[in-house]
């Protein structure tokens, strides 16, 4: 289990780190960033459903599983960059908050094992059409449960 | 002109006023008082609304970029809409309970909140502009359903699908912020 204090002189470095300075001094620059973060994570969650429907057999089975990622991939993956931009700058105008934060964490643990999933087994069986239904399934389902887990905890910071 | 005194606005504050009194009163009720004060309740209830919300607009967004010529071009417009059609139903019925939860905790900072007017103008517009397809644009799809860029009043109601929603969505964040 990796401690969360390995993160701190990262953290620690955010508190001086000028863009988010002028975020924390600015009444609107949060919302409206955070607006766009919301944006961000509705491209990557429609992405990553209508795939994992698709993987299941459950809608659009005209099309090829490539032929549908291949349609909506660029926009999974602009999705999934402008969470992370977006969510850098929210962070950096409050990190001792999000430092502090229990679901923050949580979801810092689906965030960045959805990044690596997508980029390794997502990739390659929505490339293919030779997978079979248990492994295309099983990516599926992990696909629902990282993503929705990570708009999940992400809302749950506002709360928690 | 003056309009602050005018018939129209006496109207206008009349139907507001009784509005929001009836709006105190629901979030005065138990129901609303249970799921305001709870510990779980409202927290969930707002994930739930906001998942289900990303769920049908991620659904709908991809019939919008078809008809708009953007996404999935070389399959016909309406294999795209039975691809999402009921993904989008589900999420939206799910978004639309959790959404009248939430109202009726919260009914009376809502009702005279700018932003949450504005999402729900948006989701009249967004209604509107299913209304608009479904009656006018739609009645000759059959002659161009398998076009990759459809005529332009298709590829409009596509942009505002995406136009509206986009209104909903970052209203109805920008609420929590002026609570």
């Amino acid at each position: 289990m990796i401690s969360k204090a390995i993160f701190a002189p990262f953290f620690e470095w955010l508190t001086t780190f000028p863009v988010g300075v002028a975020i924390a001094n600015s009444k609107y620059a949060f919302a409206i960033i955070e607006v766009f973060h919301l944006f961000g994570i509705i491209l990557l969650l429609g992405g990553a459903t209508l795939m994992s429907l698709r993987l299941l057999g459950l809608t659009m089975r005209e099309q090829k599983i490539s032929d549908v990622a291949r349609s909506v991939g660029w926009f999974t993956f602009a999705g999934l960059l402008t969470m992370l931009v977006t969510g850098f700058l929210m962070v950096s105008s409050i990190p001792n908050k999000y430092y502090h934060s229990v679901p923050f964490w949580w979801k810092m643990g689906f965030f960045w094992t959805g990044v690596l999933f997508h980029f390794t087994l997502y990739r390659r069986v929505t490339r293919s059409d030779s997978t079979g239904l248990f492994l295309g399934g099983l990516t599926a389902l992990l696909a629902i449960v990282l993503w929705y887990g990570t708009g999940a905890f992400g809302r749950a910071i506002g709360f928690y | 002109m003056d309009f602050s005194n005018s018939a129209y606005m006496q109207l206008y504050d009349k139907i507001n006023n009784y509005l929001l009194v009836q709006c105190i009163a629901l979030a005065n009720s138990d129901g609303g008082t249970f799921i305001r004060e709870s510990i779980w309740q409202f927290p969930v209830i707002e994930g739930i609304h906001v998942l289900s919300i990303a769920m049908s607009v991620g659904m709908i967004m991809w019939f919008d970029l078809r008809l708009m010529g953007v996404s999935m071009k070389h399959r016909p417009i309406s294999e795209v809409f039975r691809g999402v059609y009921w993904w989008m139903v589900g999420g939206f019925t799910v978004a639309i309970i959790s959404g009248l939860l939430l109202f009726w905790a919260e009914a009376d900072r809502a009702f005279p909140n700018i932003f949450a007017r504005l999402k729900f103008m948006g989701l009249l517009f967004a209604g509107l502009n299913i209304l608009y397809f479904h009656s006018v644009t739609q009645r000759n799809q059959s002659e161009w359903d398998n076009k990759p860029v459809p005529p332009r009043a298709a590829r409009m109601a596509g942009f505002f699908s995406i136009t509206w929603w986009v209104i909903v969505i970052a209203a109805g964040r920008l609420m929590a912020y002026t609570f």
